[in-house]
């Protein structure tokens, strides 16, 4: 067991070799392409940052003794520097969830034994004969 | 905490020529010159350097590399008190004394300069609607009533006043090299609060209260190097008084003659016994008449910078390196707050300086909303005509000697 796990973390940068043990069910499944996201969800980190550095400026306003949308150059900054803090670390979120998923697959793939495809039943199969008499 | 400036990051101190007295003592770089007044030297004084803008640019940071605090000083650079009892001519001889020495002259704490923002907006108009115990009050309520329940909250306040104006003292001090003479300053304010204490007119927890909020203050702040003290017995300040009938202090409850001998054995036998084991103390009988030139002459003959390490004498003003006069210099200059804020104590055991819930809304609203010119700082007031969108900084006017 303890052999399997460093095996797999090891095995963890390698790609996609070619070969049979490509070809899991599992895998051209977790394989196919997603749909397009919606905006919000693509450009979530972004906002939320930019919103941030926005919303500090009033704070800064705030104990600074001003009205909250005096010097607005100081609120795009802040909301810019957020904008771009949000696509860098989206980028390593993202990074991060692209690797574990490798991980994942690459492990389906060398333990193919582990992940059998379930039989698929249908219910004639399953369901008894009855005949709708009380 | 407050003084974090002086943590200094460690530079090299800078290394300048030192005349010989000054190398004798083992003491750092000051130039080792006597005061000298306009009469004497049969001109204007010729300035150094260009006085640094430090109501418009604010000092602190990589400036100190660009700007040494120490190159704008020379033998005028000095800072001169001015005390005694009521009507013992400080005003005439403190004017007399700036101008002859070139100095700025500090005004002592007066309502005007304590109530009127910097708009022009005189706070006192609100007294109508603000609660009885949150009134914005003056010396000339104190003349009045002096046994009246705000008298403590009021000294309290006045002592705020005096304290702000001696942080602009110092710092116009180090920014500019100017000297400065002041009219009464913080260090002695105590001496009233005693004097009204024995008196009766506050109770001893505002006293106590009082007393911590000194302890906390003054550490922070360079003691005067030279104090004026004008002289006169009690009679004679009654008689003057009389003598000059403001309207409010003839014939007023609070300067009883007990009151003003109190005044005088404190000032006497605390303020100056304290004071003269660092500054300079010349006191003055003016009881028959005020000779201002006889003063210059003395005070032309000090020499402040004869002092070395053994005493304690000059020793706020003669050890610190460039560096820390820098520090210091952004101390005063940028980050005044920090030591206004050592007068919260928190004290709540007296109850006349606490005021209601209900009341301080009230306050507030007035105060700090409504007033014109009072919501935001100076500059940044849309409703004063301020345009503010594109507005950075600090506004232009960021000091100013009643407000903080």
């Amino acid at each position: 067991m303890a052999q399997r796990v460093t095996c797999c973390h090891a095995a963890a940068a390698v790609m996609f070799q070619g070969g049979e043990e490509d070809d899991h069910p599992y895998v051209r499944v977790l394989e196919t392409p997603a749909p397009e996201r919606p905006l919000l969800a693509r450009y979530l980190q972004p906002i939320s940052w930019g919103g941030i550095g926005f919303a500090s400026a009033f704070v800064f306003n705030l104990f600074a003794r001003k009205p909250p949308l005096a010097g607005i150059q100081r609120h795009i900054a802040l909301g810019g520097i957020g904008w771009v803090a949000g696509l860098y670390i989206n980028k390593w979120i993202e990074s991060n969830s692209a690797e574990r998923d490798a991980v994942l697959k690459h492990y389906i793939q060398l333990h193919p034994e582990d992940f059998p495809v379930p039989e698929r039943k249908k219910y004639s199969e399953i369901l008894q004969p009855w005949s709708p008499l009380r | 905490m407050a003084l974090h400036c002086l943590a200094a990051v460690a530079r090299c101190c800078r290394v300048q020529p030192l005349p010989l007295s000054s190398a004798a003592a083992g003491l750092p770089a000051v130039q080792a010159a006597l005061i000298s007044g306009k009469t004497m030297r049969g001109g204007p004084k010729s300035w150094i350097k260009e006085p640094w803008p430090y109501k418009e640019r604010p000092y602190r940071g990589l400036k100190s590399f660009f700007d040494t605090t120490r190159s704008r000083w020379d033998e005028n650079t000095r800072l001169i008190v001015v005390e005694g009892p009521p009507a013992a001519g400080k005003e005439v001889v403190a004017r007399a004394l700036a101008e002859e020495f070139e100095m700025q002259y500090m005004p002592a704490a007066s309502g005007d300069l304590v109530y009127i923002n910097d708009y022009g907006y005189d706070l006192r108009q609100l007294n109508d609607k603000l609660p009885h115990k949150l009134k914005l009050l003056q010396i000339d309520d104190f003349l009045k009533n002096p046994y009246d329940s705000r008298m403590g909250s009021f000294q309290i306040n006045w002592f705020e006043f005096k304290l702000s104006q001696y942080i602009d003292a110092l710092a116009h001090l180090m920014n500019t090299g100017q000297g400065v003479v002041m009219n009464k300053c913080v260090l002695s304010d105590f001496v009233y609060m005693e004097a009204m204490c024995n008196a009766g007119f506050v109770s001893r927890g505002v006293r106590s209260v009082y007393r911590e909020i000194a302890q906390q203050c003054m550490p922070f702040l360079q003691r005067p190097h030279l104090v004026v003290y004008l002289d006169i017995p009690v009679a004679e300040v009654q008689k003057r008084i009389k003598a000059r009938a403001r309207p409010n202090e003839v014939g007023s409850p609070a300067l009883t003659d007990q009151f003003l001998q109190s005044l005088e054995a404190t000032y006497k036998e605390s303020w100056l016994k304290s004071i003269s084991e660092h500054s300079e103390v010349l006191t003055y009988d003016v009881s028959q008449e005020t000779i201002v030139e006889h003063m210059v002459d003395d005070i032309e003959k000090l020499n402040f910078e004869q002092y070395g390490f053994q005493t304690d004498k000059m020793s706020d003003w003669n050890r610190k390196s460039d560096d820390e006069w820098d520090a210091c210099r952004t101390q005063y200059t940028n980050y005044k707050d920090h030591l206004m804020h050592n007068m919260l104590v928190p004290r709540f055991d007296v109850p006349e300086l606490m005021a209601e819930q209900e009341d301080m809304k009230v306050f507030y609203e007035l105060y700090h909303e409504t007033a014109p010119g009072q919501k935001y700082r100076f500059g940044f007031n849309p409703s004063m005509g301020d345009s503010v969108l594109f507005k950075l900084g600090d506004g232009g006017k960021y000091r100013d000697t009643t407000k903080y």
